[in-house]
């Protein structure tokens, strides 16, 4: 089961979009679990911290394997490292439980925005899954600031990483 | 590289309790230390460590540590330099399929940090130029595992971040200068006929990364499984009520749905936390630890 939290206010058809997305690209039931408050300790100056955020969240009710998806409007803080400042439209806990999704700099029309905000959540949801970036030019999962990602807008997975998700949920069922 | 890479352990009595080292092909394990162990009716001394990534108990046999290639986790200076090379232009991709499986098998058995980021380089610029075939696919998928969490370790950063790190080097953000020079030399790659010139280059980079190659090169050794058949990225199919087979390809096509109904909650599931390993023998499936259900 993936539990899509909101931290912001979102429109129920921009949540809807996102949850079918999930569904589509994973095979698991996915619902909006909650609307919660953003914590504090996740708010900074300038854009949130988006680790923060994964350790700070909730409380969600969750079960074993459950997956939980943050949505926030703001940025997400660039992330520090040594090549630089790191695009952070999302982030996810890899092989754990816990991801956040950031509709900041997606298009303004909602249809365009429910759509883009879907396929960040696959791709950040399918790290939760161990999925790492993919090359194929039209999945979900190439980073999401490349080429490939910015010329695809659809959701979905390839091949590879669809049974790859699907070994890994065979492990950890959700 | 800018630093030496981290020498073979060649004694295991070096090895302390809580130490990292990387196992070639396993990843960065922790040591436990030495055991007494029964295996197969064999009574013998082993060293025992648990892989970071799934808490997987790997063993080997205090007499073969000095050939499976184990090392220290590759320092700061050596990680920082690696991505500076993940960083800069490629080399021209090798089109040779058997030069790369060999150059790249001896890479990954060598387990050496560069080596492994090689592979994934090497890989990542030929997929630019032609998709891969499924071998190869998962070859570039274990290597990007395996660096992943290696630079995580020696960075002191979460696997996300790091791997992120790693990707601002191989894939340029879209509209920057250097993305813009990648898809110059990608263009200059394929006029130069590197071999390309009967593939059509704008249906290569519309195509996806998991199409089997000419059957020549996509030719597996005599006992393997013939690779799957190519097929584009397409909503998840399974063995699943009506409900999840009409799933939506497209976000466009969900929009018009309504959400999926939850599932009910499972139990909770109990896994074995140990995957026993003998040095040189491979599990047909990791097995992870339990999860729990939130933090
Ligand atoms: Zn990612
Ligand atoms: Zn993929």
């Amino acid at each position: 089961m993936i539990h899509v939290v909101t931290l912001e206010p979102f429109e129920a058809e921009e949540v809807d979009v996102v949850c079918h997305a999930l569904f589509a690209a994973y095979g698991v039931g996915c619902e909006h679990a909650a609307a919660l408050e953003l914590p504090e300790e996740a708010r900074e100056d300038g854009p949130l911290d988006a680790v923060k955020i994964l350790s700070n969240a909730g409380p969600v009710k969750t079960f074993a394997d459950d997956k939980i998806l943050f949505l926030v409007h703001s940025p997400l803080s660039p992330r520090e490292s040594p090549v630089g400042l790191l695009p952070t439209h999302g982030y996810a806990s890899y092989s754990e439980d816990k991801a956040v999704a950031s509709a900041a700099g997606l298009p303004d029309d909602p249809a365009a925005q429910a759509a883009a905000l879907a396929k960040l959540a696959v791709h950040e949801v399918g790290h939760l899954w161990d999925l790492h970036h993919c090359l194929d030019h039209r999945c979900a999962m190439c980073p999401p600031w490349s080429v490939a990602y910015a010329r695809n807008p659809a959701a979905d997975l390839c091949s590879f990483c669809r049974a790859k998700s699907e070994r890994r949920m065979k492990l950890n069922p959700a | 590289m800018g630093t030496d890479p981290q020498p073979i352990v060649m004694d295991e009595t070096v090895l302390q309790a809580g130490e990292r080292v990387v196992y070639p092909n396993q990843g960065v394990c922790r040591i436990s230390g030495i055991e007494v162990k029964e295996i197969g009716g064999i009574r013998g001394e082993f060293l025992t460590m648990k892989r970071e990534e799934d808490g997987a108990t790997v063993m080997i046999p205090r007499a073969k540590v000095a050939s499976v290639g184990l090392r220290h986790v590759a320092a700061r200076s050596e990680v920082e330099a690696l991505l500076g090379f993940l960083t800069a232009e490629a080399d021209d991709p090798e089109l040779d399929w058997k030069v790369r499986h060999r150059t790249h098998s001896d890479k990954m058995i060598g387990g050496s940090l560069l080596g492994t980021a090689e592979v994934l380089k090497g890989l990542h610029a030929l997929s630019l130029l032609r998709p891969l075939p499924q071998r190869e696919r998962e070859l570039y998928d274990s290597a990007r595992h395996l660096l992943v969490h290696e630079v995580a370790v020696a960075l002191g950063m979460s696997p996300a971040t790091a791997e992120d790190a790693i990707d601002l080097g191989l894939c340029p953000i879209a509209g920057s200068a250097r993305a813009a020079e990648q898809a110059r030399r990608i263009s200059a790659a394929q006029e130069a006929e590197l071999g390309l010139d009967d593939l059509n280059v704008a249906e290569i980079t519309e195509a996806p990364a998991t199409q089997e190659p000419p059957e020549s090169e996509a030719a597996p050794p005599p006992a393997a499984e013939p690779d799957e058949e190519p097929s584009p990225p397409r909503a998840r199919k399974r063995a699943a009520p009506a409900r999840k087979a009409n799933a939506p390809a497209g976000v466009a096509e969900a929009r018009k749905r309504k959400p999926a109904a939850p599932k009910k909650k499972k139990a909770k599931t109990t896994r074995s936390k140990t995957a026993a390993r003998v040095a040189g023998r491979r599990p047909a499936a990791k097995k992870r630890p339990a999860k729990r259900g939130g933090r």
